[in-house]
C-alpha cells in the first residue's frame, strides 16, 4: 500500500512536469517562431558587419535581398504607408512601388549596417498586439555603448510570420514613413514620391 | 539677479505664455490629424527652412570643424559638464513626477558628479550603476494629463511642442549658467551650442539620408522620440498597432 502511494505520487508529479515542461516547451517554440523573421534578419545584417573589410555594398546587398523578400511583408508594410492613396494606384503601379519599397529596404540596410564595433542583438521580449501580431524587442548592442532597442511587428501571414513594421528607439519608420509620403503625394503627386525614392536608394549606394 | 537675468526671465515667461495662449485660443475644428498635430505648419516650415539654412552655412560646418579638431575625451568631458548642469532641472521633474526613488539616485549623481567628476567633467556616476534620466517639465505636464498641443519649429532651436515650450522657464531658471555674468556666459553659451551640434552630426546625416520631406522627417521623428521619453522608453505596444487598425477594418469589410 505504502508502495504503490509512493509509485502513485512519483507518477504523477512525473506527469505534471512533464505537462509543464511540454507547454514552455511550447511557448518557447511559439515565440521562436515568431521571432523567427527578426532573427534570421539580425543574423545576416551581423554577418555583413562582421566582414565589412572583405564585402563591399553589392555583397551586402546581395546577401540581404534574399532575406528581405522572405521576411518583410513588403506589399503590407507600402498598403499602410502610402494609406489612402493606395486604392488610387492601378495593379501595375502597386506592384511596381512594392518592389521599389523593398529595394528601398535592402538598400537602407546594407548602407546602415556596415562596420562592426563587437555589436550583438538580444530578444528582450515578446508582446501580444491586436489580431494575429506581436511585438518582437530586441536590442542592438555595441562593446561600450548604450544599447539602441529596435522593436518588431510581425504578422502571421499565409507563408509564415513577417515583418511589418521596425520601431528603432521609439521612432517607427512605418508612421514617420507614412506621413513624409502623405505630404509628398499631396504637395507633388504619385510621380514625384517615386523619383524621389529613386534618387534616395542611388545616394545609398555608394560613389 | 541683474536686468539682463531679469530681462532673459521676462522674455522666457513671455515666450511660454503667448504660446501657451496661441493654443488655447485655436478653438476651431481640425479637419484631420496632421491639422491638428502641426496647426502652424505656414509659419513652422517657414523657420525650419531658415534655421536649416543657417545651420547648413554657419553652424553644421562650425561643429565639424571643432569635431575634426577636439579630441573625444574632450567632447565628451564638454557634453558632460553641459549635461551635468542641465540635471537640477531632471532632478525637480523626477519629484513632480512622483518618481521619488529616481529623483533621490538622481540627487545623488548630481553630487558625485559635480565632486568626484570635477565639476561635471567626468560621468562617474554612470559606472556605478547610476546612468543619467532624461526628464524635463514637457514630460511632467504630460505625466499630468496635458495635451501636447500643436508642433512647433523655433527659429535656431529647432523642434518642439507647445506644451513643452513651458520646459524653458525651469530649465534656464535651474541653470546655474543663468547666473553667471554675460562675459563668461557668451563663450560658454558658443561651445555648448557648437558641442551640442557636433554630437548631433551623426544624426542629422542620418535625417539628410533618410528624409525625402526632411520637415516632415524632423516633425515626426521628434514628436515619437518625445512620447518615448514620456514613457521612459517604454511606450504601451498599442500605439505602435494603431496604424493597422485601418487594414484591419478593411479586411473585416472584404470578409
Amino acid at each position: 500500500m505504502h508502495i504503490s502511494g509512493s509509485i502513485r505520487q512519483y507518477l504523477v508529479k512525473t506527469i505534471l512536469s512533464s505537462m509543464l515542461l511540454l507547454a514552455f516547451q511550447q511557448a518557447v517554440a511559439a515565440d521562436t517562431a515568431i521571432s523567427a523573421p527578426v532573427d534570421k534578419l539580425h543574423s545576416v545584417l551581423l554577418e555583413n558587419m562582421k566582414q565589412a573589410g572583405e564585402q563591399d555594398f553589392a555583397g551586402r546587398y546581395d546577401s540581404l535581398e534574399p532575406v528581405v523578400a522572405a521576411n518583410f511583408d513588403t506589399p503590407l508594410i507600402s498598403k499602410v504607408i502610402l494609406g489612402r492613396y493606395w486604392r488610387e494606384l492601378d495593379e501595375q503601379t502597386q506592384q511596381d512601388f512594392i518592389n521599389l519599397f523593398r529595394e528601398l529596404t535592402v538598400a537602407t540596410y546594407a548602407n546602415r549596417f556596415d562596420s562592426y564595433g563587437g555589436h550583438h542583438f538580444n530578444t528582450v521580449a515578446v508582446e501580444d498586439l491586436r489580431k494575429e501580431r506581436h511585438l518582437v524587442k530586441t536590442e542592438l548592442q555595441a562593446a561600450g555603448e548604450k544599447p539602441v532597442s529596435l522593436d518588431y511587428i510581425v504578422q502571421n501571414s499565409e507563408d509564415g510570420w513577417k515583418i511589418i513594421s521596425v520601431i528603432a528607439n521609439g521612432v517607427n519608420d512605418l508612421s514617420l514613413k507614412r506621413a513624409e509620403y502623405g505630404t509628398v503625394i499631396k504637395d507633388k503627386g504619385f510621380d514625384s514620391l517615386v523619383e524621389d525614392i529613386r534618387k534616395q536608394i542611388d545616394s545609398l549606394k555608394p560613389g | 539677479m541683474s536686468v539682463s537675468h531679469l530681462v532673459k526671465f521676462c522674455y522666457t515667461l513671455l515666450l511660454g505664455s503667448v504660446l501657451f495662449l496661441t493654443n488655447g485660443c485655436a478653438t476651431t475644428k481640425p479637419t484631420d490629424e496632421v491639422a491638428t498635430m502641426d496647426r502652424f505648419e505656414t509659419a513652422n516650415r517657414a523657420s525650419y527652412n531658415f534655421t536649416d539654412s543657417l545651420d547648413r552655412n554657419i553652424i553644421k560646418p562650425a561643429a565639424e570643424a571643432y569635431a575634426d579638431v577636439t579630441p573625444k575625451p574632450v567632447r565628451t568631458a564638454v557634453t558632460n559638464f553641459f549635461n551635468n548642469l542641465t540635471y537640477l532641472n531632471v532632478i525637480l521633474n523626477d519629484f513632480l513626477q512622483g518618481k521619488w526613488d529616481q529623483g533621490l539616485q538622481d540627487s545623488l549623481r548630481f553630487l558625485y558628479n559635480s565632486t568626484a567628476g570635477i565639476g561635471g567633467l567626468f560621468d562617474v556616476s554612470t559606472a556605478i550603476d547610476m546612468p543619467a534620466n532624461n526628464e524635463d517639465f514637457g514630460q511632467t505636464l504630460a505625466v499630468w494629463g496635458v495635451d501636447r498641443g500643436s508642433y512647433l519649429f523655433i527659429p535656431f532651436f529647432g523642434p518642439n511642442t507647445v506644451r513643452d515650450t513651458t520646459d524653458f522657464v525651469p530649465s534656464t531658471l535651474l541653470n546655474p549658467l543663468f547666473y553667471a555674468s554675460g562675459l563668461v556666459l557668451l563663450p560658454v553659451t558658443a561651445l555648448n551650442a557648437v558641442n551640442t551640434r557636433a554630437n548631433l552630426l551623426e544624426a542629422s546625416n542620418l535625417r539628410d539620408e533618410a528624409a525625402i520631406d526632411p520637415y516632415v522627417f524632423t516633425r515626426e521623428a521628434f514628436l515619437q522620440q518625445r512620447e518615448y521619453l514620456v514613457y521612459d522608453g517604454n511606450p504601451p505596444a498599442s500605439e505602435f498597432d494603431d496604424i493597422f487598425l485601418e487594414e484591419d477594418e478593411n479586411m473585416l469589410i472584404i470578409e
